[in-house]
């Protein structure tokens, strides 16, 4: 593979797995709850702030050379305001806003549906990434799919090394390690069709979704709570 | 009733770029538009379909009406944007009634 498509297509695994997938990081929020594991609140302020990141570096990474991976006008707006950053700091300002109180009074409305809605969520979600498996046969190799799988395992390692290294609880190093061990399928994919048009989007919608995503919902998060137990004594 | 002669461009073009390509009409001078969503196809990068996409993606059809003289001018705006992109720029004749709108 010529260095410039090897730099296209390391730049865009770098968008899709240096961005984050919020369904794996609700998943993993919940699970924890379960075990009676606390982690920090300001995690979800980390999740945030990797919206953006991921994207411009490899932006960056693939326009070094002029071959492609062309910031747009307005494509960086588009990147830092997307409608998930919007709505994740606007629900902090709500919540600084309005406190407990705030929340106890929409707590039917917001907290006691969640588990259901998150169950209805993932089966809708275990359909779309059915149907988009079975679109997109053919189009992985193994070396892909192996590649959906190692990756995130890779990746939660990294994010396992700096969650101890800034000293987070077990919560956090966990979500912090799911965090690094998703992929995007939604905001990146987006991102890359309008700035690296040339990626073939059925290859890195087929990675993050079919592969990388079921993955971490099935094996990854357990894996990840038992291997942060591990290291930190639980 | 009096008509007159126009052009009928219709452009499928990639979700994500729906509101750039927009915007190239409306510099273009382009009156007004029509988006409409599309269910599926089949091209040089074979079939799709919606089945296994979520979020901005997917296709979309916009369709405008414009008079001759300025076909040349959207036809380079547009066509500088799909040029990268899937997509397909078509034009028919057409005509119109109430030529003052278009």
């Amino acid at each position: 593979m010529p260095v410039q498509d090897l730099r296209k297509f390391g730049g865009l695994n770098m968008a899709i797995f240096g961005h984050f997938s919020a369904i794996p990081n609700v998943c993993d929020r919940t699970v924890l709850e379960g075990r009676a594991i606390s982690a920090e609140g300001y995690m979800v302020a980390v999740a945030a702030a990797m919206e953006a990141p991921a994207i411009l570096s490899a932006l960056w990474l693939v326009s070094r050379d002029g071959s492609g991976g062309r910031m747009e006008p307005g494509l960086m707006r588009e990147i830092m305001l997307n409608g998930c950053i919007v709505l994740l700091v606007g629900s902090f300002a709500i919540g600084i806003l309005t406190g407990t109180k705030g929340l106890t009074e929409i707590a039917p409305f917001i907290v006691s549906p969640f588990k259901g809605v998150l169950c209805l969520f993932l089966l809708d979600m275990g359909l779309i990434a059915g149907r988009g498996l079975r679109q997109s046969r053919g189009v992985l190799g193994l070396g892909a799919v192996l590649f959906g799988v190692v990756m995130p395992l890779a990746g939660s390692m990294i994010g396992l090394v700096f969650a101890m290294m800034i000293g987070l609880s077990l919560g956090g190093i966990v979500l912090l390690m799911v965090l690094a061990a998703s992929a995007s399928y939604i905001a990146v994919p987006a991102a890359m069709r309008v700035a690296l048009p040339e990626a073939n989007p059925a290859l890195y919608l087929t990675l993050s979704l079919g592969v990388t995503f079921p993955f971490n919902l099935t094996l990854g998060i357990p894996l990840y709570v038992a291997i942060a137990t591990q290291v930190t004594g639980g | 009733m009096k008509m007159i002669p126009a052009k009928r461009v219709e452009i499928v073009i990639e979700k994500p770029l729906e509101s750039r390509l927009t915007e190239a009409l409306t510099k273009a001078d382009v009156t007004g538009y029509t988006v409409i969503p599309v269910r599926g196809g089949s091209g040089r990068s074979g079939p799709w379909t919606p089945e296994g996409q979520i979020g901005r993606a997917g296709m979309v059809m916009v369709v405008c009406l414009i008079k001759p003289e300025r076909l040349d001018a959207l036809l380079e705006s547009a066509f500088s944007l799909v040029e990268r992109h899937i997509g397909v720029i078509s034009v028919t004749d057409a005509s119109v009634l109430r030529a003052e709108r278009f």
